[in-house]
């Protein structure tokens, strides 16, 4: 069985982002990058699918700028025995990806995709959904629990009122939750080994996607400011200002 | 102006309201439980030739429907709309809210999904409710079975309450003396600072901070923490911060939005016994 | 709270090295302080630090700094409540080869001499102290166990509670735009928050010193430098008190964290942050990683320790760290304005040496006088060249990608060089001459024969200049050599209270008759020797003033701020005006006489005085002074002219066989002569009384001088320590400077100059004798000496007397 892995390079959530002040955009100049949490967990599940003897293969995809080859040597790092990078500067949004994950999808014929459930730049939660629309496939979004056999995935998405199992005939796109699992922290050995793993590159003309965007973004800015704190002189002030605040019951 | 609007449960009605800033009529249409995004989708892409624009709440379902359907229609879709600035304008959160965008589309048809915390509830009646043949069901997913939420304890990256201790414990008896029975009530995950898994209080999987692990919940309790860089950095995003300390001038007091100063060996058993 | 509009003291920046002065103003000082912060306290690099604290560097001093840190940091939380983290794990520095072996020779030996118990330890003995590294390929480790670690952000945060504590105030989140200026001196501070006036500026900016200070017109030579380290999962086994670990074969360092490690190095080929201006919002930032250039130590942390094989890589910081030009920080009063003190650039030293720069420029910004010697990190140490940004790049990647590398002797940089070369540079070169740099200044070391190989070839022990250089000691000794000493720095002072100002700031008699020299001191209020020079009088109202090519800006400095306010006496920087030519050796005489029409005889011309000579056309400011101990003339010549008189000179040398001489000789021949150097035998930390230079202060006349109080009241009392002058037995020890001196076996100082002397044939040493109950010279010659060399004793011999030509005849012939 062959996994296809999206990962997205973003910047580092635990680093404060800077809203430009012209508001054209967010600061990306400088910036420390990481992959997207939740692509971490998508390739942690293709390890350990790979690692049960289910998967064979694990075919890391990212497409960005050409320093997103970090990202998915990372995901090579951690397991993925291949990357492809669709090298692209301008911003891309989630169709686009869509298209270029399915024009990929038509060469590489995976079994799995696993997809996180949101980039946490752009927090649209789209590409997955829209990558499975468009490879008429089945989906389960916000996977908590993955389980493979006979030709099919059961899988637990966590929804608003708890979890749902559903059963999906593959190839199907699953896009992943936080407790799905805690991805690995690669070691350096494999650090260094996923320096020489394949890495094939690529763009979207060449796979016949159109990126432009079709959204254009008028203005970035940043939110209201975080109130003040309050000062208070007793617990039973704070656990009436929590009730209050309706985070206690 | 006509709006397709993907009905689900209560919030329903705030997606309405938005569906309305948009202009024209609304048409409600309900899915029938347990929804599956597939034939979903299609019932919705079947429809949409009638529509300038389809809406729906940003719940799981709208979540996972809607892009779908943009895909199928070749539409990129706007998520979690949180203001509509005119029927083709909108502003939406990205980077955890930390930057609010301003998106123009200008795909014929708006797909957008929206926060409902964003807009307030419009009663439905009077909305016409579309009613439609059920879809052939592709026969790609199946749905087996919904459990209601699961109750084992609070983990510390997705618990909604959590709370830490610092070196100010001084010792792990402590630490586990005061933090145990608060958590219990709280049904909170307990975190530590570097410092207290530095001197063994907590384990090293407890670091709240820059090296350990970065939580965000509607509520954080900060005890006896300073509020070093690198701890601020793993909860800052917290809904919620309560911090508590001897040192008014601790840093972790400029990111609270409730601190109280005093000794903690009386404070939380205070507390613990308030709640 | 609001900005104040007034402060005595304005601290800029709220890292460790801010809140470290600012906490040690208030406390010690009780001064009216106020910090300013541009983002939040540790924002800039000090919250990204690994936070290793070693403390042995090269200089004493700067070693009393870095244990003062270590002490403050052991006690700060008793006093604050805010823990700093810190812990006494020890350092191991680990050595894999035999040269790596003998610097750590050496170093535990300095550790010694500065009064630190470093051992040299078997890998067993590594192994006992860290069980997960491999010592398979180990020769031994160095162990210092007080070093240790601690939390860059909490010892800040405790610092800044201290502070607040003694009453300092702190604001986060105001930053400086300008300073309003009254001439070199600033008025007050602009903020983005209003405008403080204040007595003194403190800039602890940290990467922004450089633009900080730049704002009241202060160079501040730093080089921000992006440094990667990474932090692991927890290890099994792996210790919460495992010693820090330093790697230099392999680049690399650890420290424990959190049940893990940190692990990082330093690379040979550093990547710089700009050059330009950095942001001011560069605040909690760190860069993206940069796993193509961090690879080169994945593997041999691996081989170190094979526990990583299987640890998971948590983070990786990849951050920017100001970086200097040679390694050391940059403290002190900043030449170009009366009352900015910078403490910066501490070289990812920073938490090392924060707790103990805070002390020292705190008592500096204090009193304007630096507490102790700290030559090494005296901001007076740079000059003009260091103004050019791309050359300060340049340079702080050559010494950062140094960190690591075996510390050989008499290293030169390679990069920058030939920046100032002087006119005979191209002559010098066709004699074989090897070049070493000195403040921006190409000057030739040595010669190297024909057909011989024109390099340095760098080793632990005698180095292949070693023969060639002897020739050229003899030369001077027996016939005339030619040495160009263009580099030299000049001053003229002139105005009608020359005189009386220069005889305020120097120790010794220098209100001569014209045509008069004086070789002389200037102290501190302490009676500690500032500066080390010779003043030649030109005129009633015309001095000429020369010392060594580093101390350019440090003595046109010190003169400069120590002339009355209301004198009339101006001094002008005129280095690059005159080229120096000196002309020393038994035939000097023989051969100055042939190129000019003036009388040099003894009589005439005699040692001690300055005439002006003609010599091949232009006018020459001759000194007849010498430094190797010869009869010899320092000629100073209008530049232009140098390659003239340097031709003329060279032809009448021949029948003498005179040839170009370098500095390596010229270290020689003054150390058979016991001739003082300045920075190290003689330094702000040594009275001219403890350097048997006491004849060369006027203590005798009435004369007021800088320092003659506290000379006065240690008259008739006993000295702590003596410099004296060692040789040891066997010819082959190599003498560098630190070697312990033992006294009956026991401890009794250290050397601060190591060489050879050629024509007595044996390794030389200067030193301080030191002991606490006095010393005088019958208890200094009832001692029996021996020196530790590299771990060696050796047996030494004392001498008080100079070891070549005691009584002078040759220098006064």
């Amino acid at each position: 069985m062959k996994i296809l892995v999206a990962v997205k390079r973003v910047v580092d959530a635990s680093f404060r982002i800077r809203v430009k002040s012209d508001g054209s955009g967010v600061e990306l100049d400088n910036v420390k990058m990481a992959m997207n949490p939740f692509d971490e967990i998508a390739v942690e599940e293709a390890v350990r699918l790979k690692e049960k003897g289910i998967a064979t293969e694990i075919v890391a995809v990212s497409i960005g700028p050409a320093k997103a080859e970090d990202t998915l040597r990372q995901a090579l790092a951690m397991g993925a025995d291949r990357a492809i990078l669709v090298v692209h500067d301008q911003r891309a949004e989630p169709l686009g990806v869509a298209k270029t994950l399915a024009a990929i999808a038509k060469t590489e014929s995976p079994d799995l995709f696993i997809l996180g459930k949101q980039a946490i730049d752009d927090d649209s939660s789209q590409t997955g959904q829209m990558l499975a629309g468009l490879v008429g496939r089945p989906q389960a979004t916000f996977a908590s629990k993955i389980e493979i056999a006979g030709g099919k995935a059961t899988v637990i998405r966590e929804v608003d009122a708890g979890s749902q199992t559903l059963e999906l005939t593959l190839p199907t796109v699953v896009t992943v939750d936080l407790r799905l699992n805690t991805p690995r922290f690669a070691a350096l050995p494999n650090i260094i080994k996923a320096r020489a793993k394949p890495l094939t590159r690529t763009t979207a003309a060449e796979l016949g996607v159109d990126l432009t965007p079709r959204l254009k973004v008028l203005k970035t800015e940043e939110p209201p400011p975080r109130k003040q704190g309050t000062m208070l002189g007793s617990v039973t002030e704070l656990v009436a200002s929590l009730r209050d605040d309706k985070v206690l019951p | 102006m006509t709006t397709l609007l993907i009905a689900d449960g209560e919030a329903t009605a705030h997606a309405l309201t938005a569906a309305l800033l948009l202009g024209g009529d609304v048409h409600i249409l309900n899915l029938d439980a347990p929804a599956l995004a597939e034939s979903a989708a299609d019932l919705i892409v079947s429809l949409a030739a009638s529509y300038d624009a389809i809406i729906a709440p940003a719940t799981a379902l709208g979540k996972s429907i809607l892009p779908r359907v943009a895909a199928l229609l070749d539409v990129m879709q706007i998520s979690e709309v949180t203001e509509i600035v005119s029927p083709d304008t909108f502003k939406r959160p990205t980077y955890a809210g930390n930057a609010i965008e301003t998106v123009q589309s200008s795909d014929i048809r708006k797909i957008i999904t929206v926060r409902t915390s964003s807009f307030a509830a419009t009663p439905i009646g009077g909305t016409r409710i579309l009613s439609t043949a059920p879809v052939a069901d592709a026969g790609l997913s199946r749905f087996i079975s919904e459990q209601s939420t699961h109750s084992d304890g609070p983990e510390l990256t997705s618990a909604k309450i959590v709370i830490s201790g610092g070196r100010a414990f001084g010792s792990k008896d402590k630490f586990d003396e005061l933090l145990a029975p608060l958590a219990s009530k709280l049904n909170a995950a307990i975190g530590a600072s570097r410092a207290a898994v530095d001197s063994g209080y907590a384990a090293n999987d407890l670091q709240v901070g820059q090296t350990g692990k970065i939580v965000a919940p509607d509520l954080y309790i900060a005890i006896g923490i300073s509020g070093a860089i690198q701890h601020l950095a793993g909860m800052k995003a917290s809904k919620i911060i309560v911090a508590i300390n001897t040192d008014p001038a601790a840093p972790i007091f400029a990111v609270a939005d409730y601190g109280l100063v005093g000794d903690l060996f009386t404070l939380v058993p205070e507390l613990t016994a308030a709640l | 709270m609001t900005l104040p509009a007034h402060a005595q003291f304005v601290v800029i920046g709220g890292g460790i090295i801010g809140c470290s002065t600012a906490y040690h103003l208030a406390k010690e000082h009780k001064v009216d302080v106020v910090l300013i912060e541009q983002g939040k306290l540790t924002s800039g690099s000090t919250w990204h630090a690994a936070g290793l604290v070693g403390q042995l560097r090269s200089s004493a001093s700067i070693t009393q700094v870095l244990k003062h840190s270590v002490e403050l940091y052991k006690t700060l939380e008793a006093e604050t409540g805010l823990a700093t983290g810190w812990k006494m794990t020890g350092c191991l520095r680990l050595a894999t080869t035999p040269d790596r072996w003998t610097e750590y020779k050496r170093l535990a030996t300095t550790a010694r001499s500065f009064g630190m118990d470093m051992e040299l330890i078997s890998p067993e003995g590594v192994k006992k102290l860290w069980p997960l590294l491999e010592t398979s390929d180990l020769i031994g480790a160095s162990w210092l166990p007080t070093d240790g670690q601690a939390s860059p952000s909490d010892i800040t945060q405790s610092l800044a509670k201290g502070a607040r504590m003694h009453g300092a105030k702190i604001f986060e989140g105001v930053r400086v735009t300008g300073f309003e200026m009254d001439g070199a001196r600033i008025t007050a501070v602009k903020t983005t928050d209003g405008t403080i006036a204040c007595e003194t500026v403190i800039n602890c900016g940290g990467q922004w010193a450089r633009q900080i200070g730049a704002m009241a017109g202060i160079n501040v030579p730093l080089q921000p430098v992006k440094h990667q380290y990474i932090v692991t999962e927890k290890i099994e086994g792996l210790s919460p008190d495992a010693p820090t670990i330093r790697d230099p074969d392999r680049f690399t360092y650890f420290k424990e964290e959190v049940g893990g490690l940190v692990m990082g190095g330093y690379e040979q080929n550093p990547i710089p942050w700009t050059t330009g201006d950095v942001p001011n919002d560069w605040e909690f930032r760190l860069f993206d990683d940069d796993w193509d250039h961090f690879e080169q130590h994945l593997t041999q942390a691996i081989a170190r320790v094979p526990a990583l094989e299987t640890a998971g890589v948590k983070q990786m910081i990849n951050g920017p760290e100001s970086f200097t030009p040679d390694g050391n920080f940059i403290l002190g009063s900043a030449p170009e304005c009366s009352n900015m003190y910078v403490g910066a650039g501490f070289n990812a030293f920073g938490i090392a040496s924060g707790g103990g720069a805070g002390w020292v420029l705190a008592q500096w910004a204090v009193s304007g006088e630096a507490p102790m010697d700290l030559w090494v990190v005296d901001i007076r140490r740079f000059s003009g060249l260091h103004r050019d940004r791309e050359w300060v790049r340049d340079r702080t990647l050559e010494a950062y990608g140094k960190h690591y590398t075996i510390g050989f002797p008499h290293e030169e940089y390679e990069s920058g060089r030939n920046r100032i070369t002087s006119p005979l540079y191209r002559r010098l070169k066709s004699h074989g001459a090897v070049f070493g740099a000195k403040l921006g200044w190409e000057r030739p070391n040595w010669f190297a024969p024909p057909g011989t190989d024109a390099h340095d070839n760098y080793s632990m022990g005698r180095q292949n200049w070693f023969a060639p250089v002897g020739d050229e000691h003899r030369l001077v000794r027996d016939k005339v050599g030619l040495f160009d000493q263009s580099s030299f720095a000049k001053y003229e002072m002139t105005g009608k209270d020359a005189a009386s100002a220069l005889s305020l700031i120097a120790a010794n008699a220098i209100d001569k008759p014209r045509g008069r020299l004086t070789y002389t001191q200037m102290l501190n209020t302490r009676g500690g020797i500032e500066c080390d020079l010779t003043i030649a009088r030109l005129a009633e109202d015309h001095f000429y003033i020369v010392t060594g090519t580093g101390f350019r800006t440090h003595d046109l400095t010190w003169i400069a701020d120590h002339i009355p306010a209301d004198a009339d006496a101006k001094i002008t920087d005129v280095t690059e005006a005159w080229g120096t030519l000196s002309l020393m050796g038994p035939n000097a005489r023989d051969v100055l006489a042939a190129v000019t029409s003036a009388d040099v005889s003894n009589a005439a011309f005699p040692f001690g005085h300055v005439r002006i000579l003609p010599i091949a056309g232009t006018e020459v400011r001759a000194l007849r002074v010498t430094y190797v101990g010869e009869l010899g003339w320092e000629l100073h010549i209008p530049l232009a002219a140098t390659g003239v008189v340097f031709d003329a000179l060279m032809a009448a040398g021949t029948p003498f066989g005179m040839r170009p001489v370098g500095y390596r000789a010229l270290e020689s021949l003054r150390l058979e002569k016991g001739y003082r150097a300045w920075g190290s035998d003689i330094t702000p930390n040594d009275t001219p009384f403890e350097a048997g230079l006491g004849w060369a202060v006027k203590l005798k006349k009435s004369t007021p001088f800088i320092g003659r109080q506290s000379l006065q009241e240690n008259v008739g009392k006993s000295l702590r320590k003596v410099l004296a002058t060692f040789t040891t037995g066997p010819e082959d020890i190599v003498l560098l400077g630190r070697e312990t001196i033992l006294r009956d076996g026991a401890f009794a100082g250290y050397l601060t100059s190591g060489g050879y002397g050629y024509t007595i044939g044996k390794p030389i040493g200067l030193g301080y004798v030191r002991n606490v109950g006095g010393v005088d010279e019958d208890w200094l010659r009832a001692g029996r000496y021996e020196l530790v060399v590299a771990g060696e004793i050796v047996a030494a011999s004392l001498h008080l007397e100079p070891l070549y030509d005691p009584e002078g005849l040759k220098v006064k012939a």
